[in-house]
């Protein structure tokens, strides 16, 4: 968090140095679209999360947002107080939008493109998504040279590298192995490092048991439904859950059998964890998970209370 | 009361749940609005009522109408009063068709990672050809292996079924194969929606839907007389041989328009027939204007209550006619059961 | 001769039931042998694998077979009530109104497994009634078979209709609830059993010391009364143990579908319904191992084919479509 507002400071810094208005500006979006915006928007509506994220990183107001497994941002704190809710981020309510006037509409490639002719009519629109590092890079440069602020991008970009070098310098040497869950009741998906939370786990130094997935055809793919023995296999030092509509997770015995259950690292994980593409995101991500692997390490990173991982509950 | 009065009262019905679906949503408009659509430049609200709104009250008119044909033809064809247009293979087939399309774009366009841009997504817009193209093509399926000497009926409901229940199976596991991103969309097609839903979707069901609706008035004396059973038919002078499959296909042209449309949206096309036989009686010709004013009015009021219920959430127009359906249903038949036992 | 070919049935079904069980039991992340995983039924060595076995793989089995033995009952309990081969759980409104009493309890309330079993009885029961006092049985009048089956589609509209309308208020993750329709059995474990198998051998021992009664259920009520059975208040009775049995299988595995609605009529099939309606225990026997035997390798292939990505209601589903297809065509063929 501290870097990251080193880095805004420091684009702002910078800013005046190269203040001509970069506008009008063309960029090609994630479903390869080429969008022009003739002035920088000032009404906007993020209907992906990374987007409401960079928007807050470059404190720029966001008009609305769209909930995401029935949870707004709330790691975005304060900054959510205010925006509308345009409902769930897989069918976003088109006439709200229609009549909101907006500049600007921001997607989440997967969700939203299908829908692009519609949201076409009332406004500009693009959409990116960030399943891993590298398109999270690259949508937070576009979306920054879209908003009007490619320099600022650029510099939470390569903030995020550092800190991801900076916190991977102090790992301990002592791999540990941390597996990151999606669940809901008895169902557990285990994610695979070519999904961006379990990337910026990896790239920290902890090792994932269920490897890459050099086959997903997509990285939103790389998946695996888990059953209690492939756990028992696998037996994580740490485990991450988010918990789909939060609260407990059904007990099953193999839990106490794991080391992350003798460790006390089971943990319940906040919303950012399932949308971690903006700089905001990701960097908590980053730094909490850190904090989570090796609480002797590093330090309990400054985040808004709701946000904050929790111990797993268990349903009996 | 007489026919004429029935229509009369259901025609405004009609018109005021088309006039209610045009004044309430999400976006709080006025009557003012209303009024502002026809100005030359009509303000911000009144916009998006023409873009959003209006489509989809005309998608529901054209979807619950195109069922409740479809779904009266079925019943008196096949004699069978638990008929629904969309299981002879038109729900199974669309659906399949679909989630197959889903899942082929993510085959065939690679990841797209490289250069950051994904192609591997289908476009609503390309959904309604789909759908009607394996709904079509699944009715064909149901109706060649019915196809017996001509068409049996009993044969044709059997494997209706049964198509529609494997279909149904590789559906599920098709949905459950896509990633989590996708499924979402998929689901949201499978349970009957008009979200999003404009000129572009309903155009391609309307050639096909004018031409059953065309066919099923050109065989009205045959439908009439097939109430009766097959020999009585023959006797009024009926070719079943030919009116028969002719009507149904029509049928399926209809109920498939419909799906492709709105997805799989159940249960209009069952109840909307029982429904107009208990307010119109047996007089064919008033049960079809009947079925068609009912089945427009019951889509049209469902869709606007599932967007009204919660905004900014919608509720699948599927799943509320489902709900409101359902009981209508239970009393229509528990007075019927009533008069049975009297 | 129905003797004959029912020892015959059930010894190949016990051979399938076992190679399945040995299947279910050998296959999962730990390699075991055959021999390796018999040893671990008497002893515990403390290693993971034989953790696997015992607190796992055993269970898991054991809620595959048991669901399907129940499904299969309340199926068969459902045909003779309203003398209709189409009954099933799922037809009658049954398996819907649990699942919505699932659903609800899930969405809003805890996911504690007593409560779900509860819920599902509950919303089973609810669905029951409705469907009982919409097709007007009940009143001194005879219970007609068309009309349960009619007052089942509708109810069981309604509340498949409400849990989805639930879920999209909720904003619920359609992915999730859609996996947990489909029905399957990941990560079940001694927990589910234990709330399945009491309910189980409760109404399985009440079935077949109803048997002399249903076996008269299956004519008219008329010509029960001639044999000295009042129809009505038994039809009743069994009815409230086939609600009991979908409910805890809804409860236990999420609303899986057909099998109560084809292992009767496979039993049917095997029996050779042709020489005449087999006795009404041998049925019943047949009927639930056929329900355990295909729920139970419905699981093993969710286990071993696409990752497990795939529950066992779909498999369930594909292989009852293709039973009703034979089925289609014999009854096609019967009729001519």
């Amino acid at each position: 968090m501290r870097s990251l507002l080193f880095a805004v400071l420091f684009a702002m810094a910078a800013g005046p140095a190269l203040a001509e208005d970069p506008f009008p500006v063309t960029v090609t979006d994630g479903r390869g679209a080429n969008v022009t915006l003739e002035k920088s928007p000032k009404k906007v509506a993020a209907l992906w999360a990374a987007a409401a994220d960079m928007m807050v990183a470059l404190e720029r107001p966001v008009y609305g947002v769209t909930t995401y497994e029935g949870a707004m941002p709330v790691y975005l704190g304060d900054a959510m107080e205010g925006a509308v809710d345009f409902g769930d981020i897989t069918a976003p309510n088109l006439e709200l939008m229609a009549v909101s006037d907006l500049d600007l509409t921001i997607g989440m490639t997967r969700y939203n493109a299908p829908y692009a002719d519609d949201i076409e009519k009332f406004s500009k629109f693009v959409t990116y998504e960030g399943f891993n590092i590298e398109q999270s890079l690259q949508s937070m440069v576009a979306l920054g040279k879209v908003l009007g602020a490619e320099e600022e991008a650029e510099a939470l970009n390569k903030s995020f590298l550092e800190g991801i070098e900076e916190l991977a310098s102090q790992t301990p040497a002592e791999p540990r192995s941390v597996l990151f869950v999606w669940s809901y009741q008895n169902t557990l998906y285990g994610y695979q490092e070519n999904v961006l939370t379990a990337e910026l786990i990896a790239r920290l130094g902890a090792v994932n048991p269920l490897g890459r997935n050099e086959e997903a055809e997509t990285p939103d793919n790389a998946f695996v439904v888990l059953e209690a023995e492939d756990l028992l296999k696998l037996n994580p030092d740490v485990m991450m859950f988010f918990v789909s509509h939060g609260g407990a997770v059904p007990y099953n015995p193999v839990f106490e059998r794991l080391d992350a259950f003798k460790n006390n690292q089971i943990y319940s994980v906040g919303y950012q964890y399932t949308q971690p593409a903006g700089p905001i995101a990701r960097d908590l991500v980053l730094r909490e998970a850190a904090y989570l692997i090796w609480p002797e390490t590093f330090a309990k990173p400054d985040m808004p209370e709701g946000a904050r991982a929790v111990p797993l509950e268990f349903a009996r | 009361m007489p026919a004429r009065y029935k229509f009369l009262l259901l025609f405004f019905l009609l018109a005021a749940a088309c006039l209610l679906s045009l004044r309430y949503g999400a976006v709080a408009a006025q009557w003012s609005d209303l009024a502002d659509l026809f100005s030359k430049e009509p303000g911000p609200v009144a916009r998006a009522i023409l873009q959003f709104r209006l489509p989809r009250v005309l998608c529901a008119i054209v979807v619950g109408l195109y069922l409740a044909l479809a779904g009266l033809v079925f019943q008196i064809v096949l004699r069978n009063p638990l008929a629904d247009p969309t299981i002879f293979g038109v729900s199974g087939g669309a659906s399949f068709a679909v989630v197959l399309a889903m899942n082929l774009v993510i085959f065939f366009s690679g990841s797209g990672l490289a250069s950051g841009v994904a192609t591997d997504f289908l476009p609503m817009g390309m959904v309604p050809p789909i759908a009607l193209l394996g709904a079509l093509c699944a009715t064909a399926a149901v109706m060649a292996l019915a196809w017996q000497d001509g068409l049996s009926t009993m044969r044709l409901v059997l494997f209706g079924a049964v198509v529609a229940v494997i279909l149904n199976g590789f559906v599920m596991a098709l949905v459950l194969s896509l990633s989590e991103a996708r499924t979402e969309l998929a689901i949201l097609w499978l349970a009957g929606s008009l979200y999003a839903r404009d000129m572009a979707n309903l155009l391609p069901a309307l050639p096909w839907g004018i031409v059953g609706i065309f066919v099923i008035l050109l065989f009205a004396r045959s439908l009439s007389a097939l109430q009766f059973d097959a020999t009585t038919a023959q006797a009024l002078g009926v070719r079943t041989r030919l009116s028969v499959p002719v009507l149904i296909v029509a049928a399926a042209m209809l109920a498939s328009s419909a799906v492709s449309v709105a997805g799989p949206v159940g249960f209009v096309g069952l109840l909307v027939p029982h429904v107009a036989r208990l307010v119109f009686g047996a007089n064919l010709q008033d049960r079809l204007v009947g079925c068609a004013l009912i089945g427009a009015l019951l889509v049209v009021s469902g869709d606007l209550l599932g967007r009204v219920a919660a905004p900014p959430l919608e509720v699948p127009v599927g799943i509320v006619t489902s709900l409101i359906g359902a009981p209508v249903f239970a009393v229509l038949m528990r007075q019927e059961f009533r008069k049975g036992t009297a | 001769m129905t003797q004959y070919r029912f020892v015959a049935l059930a010894l190949g079904l016990l051979v399938l039931g076992s190679a399945g069980f040995m299947t279910s039991w050998s296959a999962g992340a730990h390699e075991t042998t055959f021999t390796q995983t018999l040893a671990y039924f008497t002893g515990d060595d403390g290693s993971n694998t034989a953790f696997s076995v015992r607190q796992l793989r055993i269970p898991r089995s054991l809620c595959a077979f048991g669901v399907g033995v129940a499904l299969a009952l309340s199926g068969a309990l459902i045909q003779v009530i309203v003398r209709n081969p189409l009954g099933d759980p799922g037809l009658t409104g049954v398996s819907a109104g649990a699942a919505f009493g699932v659903a609800i309890t899930l969405t809003l309330i805890t996911p504690s497994p007593f409560a779900l079993t509860l819920a599902g009885f509950a919303g089973g029961f609810a669905a029951a009634a409705l469907t009982f006092s919409i097709s007007g049985a009940g009143r001194g009048a005879a219970m007609q078979p068309v009309r349960i089956i009619l007052a089942g589609i509708a109810v069981s509209v309604f509340f498949l209709g409400a849990t989805s309308a639930v879920m999209v208020l909720a904003r619920s993750s359609m992915q999730t609830l859609y996996f947990w329709l489909v029905g399957g059995f990941i990560n079940r474990g001694w927990g589910d059993v234990g709330l399945l198998w009491p309910v189980l051998i409760v109404c399985a021992a009440a079935i077949f010391m109803l048997a002399p009664v249903l076996r008269l259920l299956r004519f008219d009520d008329t010509m029960a009364m001639a044999m000295g059975v009042r129809a009505g208040p038994w039809r009743l009775v069994a009815g409230i143990f086939s609600v009991a049995l979908a409910g805890v299988c809804v409860a236990v595995a999420g609303p899986l579908s057909f099998v109560g609605f084809i292992a009767p009529h496979l039993a049917r099939l095997g029996l050779g319904s042709r020489a005449g309606t087999p006795p009404i225990t041998i049925w019943l026997l047949t009927t639930a191992l056929f329900g355990g035997v295909l729920v139970l390798w419905a699981d093993c292939a969710a286990k071993l084919f696409l990752n497990g990505r795939v529950p066992a209601g779909v498999f369930t589903t594909v292989f009852g479509g293709l039973v009703f297809l034979v089925m289609a065509r014999r009854g096609l063929a019967d009729a001519r």
